[in-house]
């Protein structure tokens, strides 16, 4: 009798046992995936955050701006010199021109690369005032 | 160009009224005296286009155009600093326009002192700033008036008295900026800064066509005046850095520059415009540099006084040779007169802004509505800008320096935005006692006729101090971890 109550419970007993693991293990999922989805989220948070860009962090554009500003200033030509002439100009002013043209186009690089804080007047424009 | 005076009148009557069109077409609008925001700022924003131009033909004056040659014609090659010193101001702009933006569309700022207001909350920062910005204001356009009257005298010949001339220009102004606001005074610098462009470009050409451009300008410099193709000597070269500190930062920090942060309608139109803005030196300080280098050639010998007159004379030796060039020496002229009128009226504008703003609306009469703060600010520009006038008619015998200053008192402003933008341990009281002693500095120096020490310009020497005072006393004061942390607030762009 009991061995047959045993082969009969024997089922019930084991899929009482499975249940009880899909319980738990849907529980642990779904904590794991709140867990997991949220810190997602809050890396892409983060990640937004990190799309913010502002010149004035980037640290080494400076020294490089201050160095090719300095260049376009003649210093390292002698005082009263002029030769050789390149085409129709000094030399000295030749490597200014060029120094300028360098920091035109290095500005321009900076603007597109390291300026980006829209997103900032977008999240807040609703709190205006 | 003499003789032709009445066909300059006409261009020039015919030229005011085309941009009275211009702006009433594109700007003026009912209820643009109703808010602040729209009559100063051009409501929600300008686009990089307008954005853009209004930049461009704010930056570059009248002076550039007559001075930067005559300047050239001077000093020679070494004047080539004209075009790296104003891409200079977008770097000053990279320094704060970023975050100043940012924060300007959070609060709705109108004028930089609404700024110095929300960062500091101190009164007598705020009136000393509003005060130093609005006297050096007055000086800039002060002397945009009195060059109004003298491209008039060259575009006219004579034939419009100056004292008209300056008159109906200046009403003009007036009238489209009472009309449009910010978006009247963006349409009518665009108009002005086409136009200059073409005037500019025209000149060089026909320069070229008429005086055999640079061909054999170096070897003539070389045996006749060897100092103005040589390299500078030091003390040239470290006035040379210094200016661009003056013009970098001060150009950067002019009220209606600051303004035009304020009124760009996107970042991306700010990011743009501020792009371009980095060639536009080679286009024009540049193009004007390479009139200056000929005419060294073309009209040698003349001394100071004479060498002021170059642009007059090449432009007179040009238009004598044809009915085209003629007719191109015309639109030169009256380029010339819309790249002042461009300046003019947007420091017309921030005068006005500043006056309404920041003088009544914050201790006249603080409940004003914004209706009246418009209209009494109108009443106050024009006010103002009569009694520039009457100045510039009857320039004082003693004390002319006080007219002068500009950039050197203007600059002292700049640690209250390049530093209080960052830090919030920037204290109110040093930033004022720095404001106050690099102002005196500044004023000391060029009251004394000291311009520069060893090169260095007064004004940097001054802001040099300033921006000691600023950090030294802020480290010393004591914090107070409650005010930090509304700065902190404030300042957060993450």
């Amino acid at each position: 009798m009991n061995d047959i109550l045993t082969k009969n419970l024997k089922p019930f007993k084991s899929k009482g046992f499975i249940f009880g693991i899909y319980i738990a293990t849907y529980t642990i999922v779904s904590k794991l995936n709140f867990y997991v989805v949220r810190k997602k989220s809050l890396k892409e948070e983060e990640k937004m955050k990190k799309e913010v860009k502002e010149p004035i962090k980037v640290k080494w554009i400076w020294p490089v701006i201050a160095i090719i500003s300095l260049l376009t200033i003649p210093w390292l030509f002698p005082v009263g010199s002029y030769y050789p002439i390149v085409g129709g100009f000094p030399l000295w002013m030749v490597v200014s021109v060029l120094a300028t043209i360098v920091l035109a186009i290095f500005l321009n690089f900076v603007v597109d690369k390291f300026w980006d804080m829209e997103q900032l007047v977008e999240e807040d424009s609703d709190q205006i005032n | 160009m003499t003789g032709v005076g009445y066909r300059g009148v006409i261009i020039l009557v015919l030229y005011a009224v085309f941009l009275l069109v211009m702006v009433t077409v594109t700007s003026a609008k009912k209820g643009l005296g109703s808010s602040m925001k729209k009559f100063y700022l051009g409501g929600e924003g300008l686009g990089a286009f307008l954005l853009f131009f209004t930049l461009y033909a704010t930056q570059y004056s009248g002076n550039t155009v007559v001075g930067y040659p005559a300047k050239t014609y001077r000093v020679g090659f070494s004047y080539y600093q004209s075009v790296p010193f104003f891409i200079m101001i977008i770097v000053g702009y990279l320094l704060f326009a970023p975050r100043l933006h940012v924060l300007a569309k959070r609060h709705n700022f109108v004028t930089p002192a609404d700024w110095l207001h929300k960062r500091f909350n101190y009164k007598p920062i705020t009136i000393l700033g509003t005060i130093l910005m609005a006297y050096g204001l007055s000086n800039y356009l002060l002397e945009q008036l009195v060059a109004i009257g003298q491209a008039i005298t060259g575009l006219t010949a004579g034939a419009i008295p100056y004292q008209y001339g300056v008159i109906f220009l200046v009403i003009i102004m007036l009238i489209y900026e009472s009309l449009g606001g910010m978006k009247g005074v963006a349409v009518a610098d665009a108009t002005n800064g086409i136009v200059l462009l073409i005037g500019v470009f025209g000149f060089l050409i026909l320069s070229i066509v008429t005086f055999g451009g640079l061909g054999g300008s170096a070897e003539y410099m070389i045996q006749n005046v060897p100092e103005k193709i040589g390299v500078p000597d030091t003390l040239t070269l470290v006035n040379w850095a210094s200016i661009y500190i003056l013009v970098g930062v001060g150009a950067a920090v002019y009220p209606h520059a600051i303004q035009r942060i304020y009124a760009a309608d996107s970042e991306n139109s700010l990011k743009k415009s501020l792009k371009r803005m980095a060639w536009m030196p080679f286009f024009t300080s540049g193009v004007v540099f390479i009139i200056g280098i000929m005419s060294i050639k073309a009209f040698p010998g003349l001394d100071k006084g004479q060498s002021e007159q170059i642009v007059g004379m090449m432009a007179n030796a040009i238009a004598s040779k044809s009915a085209i060039n003629y007719w191109l020496m015309m639109i030169l002229y009256t380029g010339i007169v819309g790249a002042i009128m461009s300046t003019a009226d947007s420091v017309i504008l921030a005068l006005s802004s500043l006056l309404s703003n920041d003088i009544y609306g914050r201790f006249i009469n603080e409940k004003a509505t914004e209706k009246q703060k418009v209209k009494w600010g109108k009443i106050a520009g024009i006010f103002i800008v009569f009694i520039l006038l009457i100045l510039a008619w009857n320039p004082p015998g003693t004390l002319y320096e006080i007219f002068v200053l500009k950039f050197e008192i203007l600059l002292q402003v700049a640690p209250a935005f390049l530093i209080g933008l960052y830090w919030n341990k920037l204290e109110r009281k040093s930033v004022l006692a720095g404001m106050i002693a690099g102002a005196v500095i500044a004023s000391t120096l060029t009251f004394i006729g000291m311009k520069t020490i060893l090169g260095i310009h007064g004004g940097v020497i001054g802001l040099a101090v300033n921006i000691v005072i600023c950090v030294v006393g802020s480290k010393l004061a004591k914090s107070n971890k409650k005010e930090e942390e509304s700065i902190d607030k404030l300042l957060n762009v993450n």
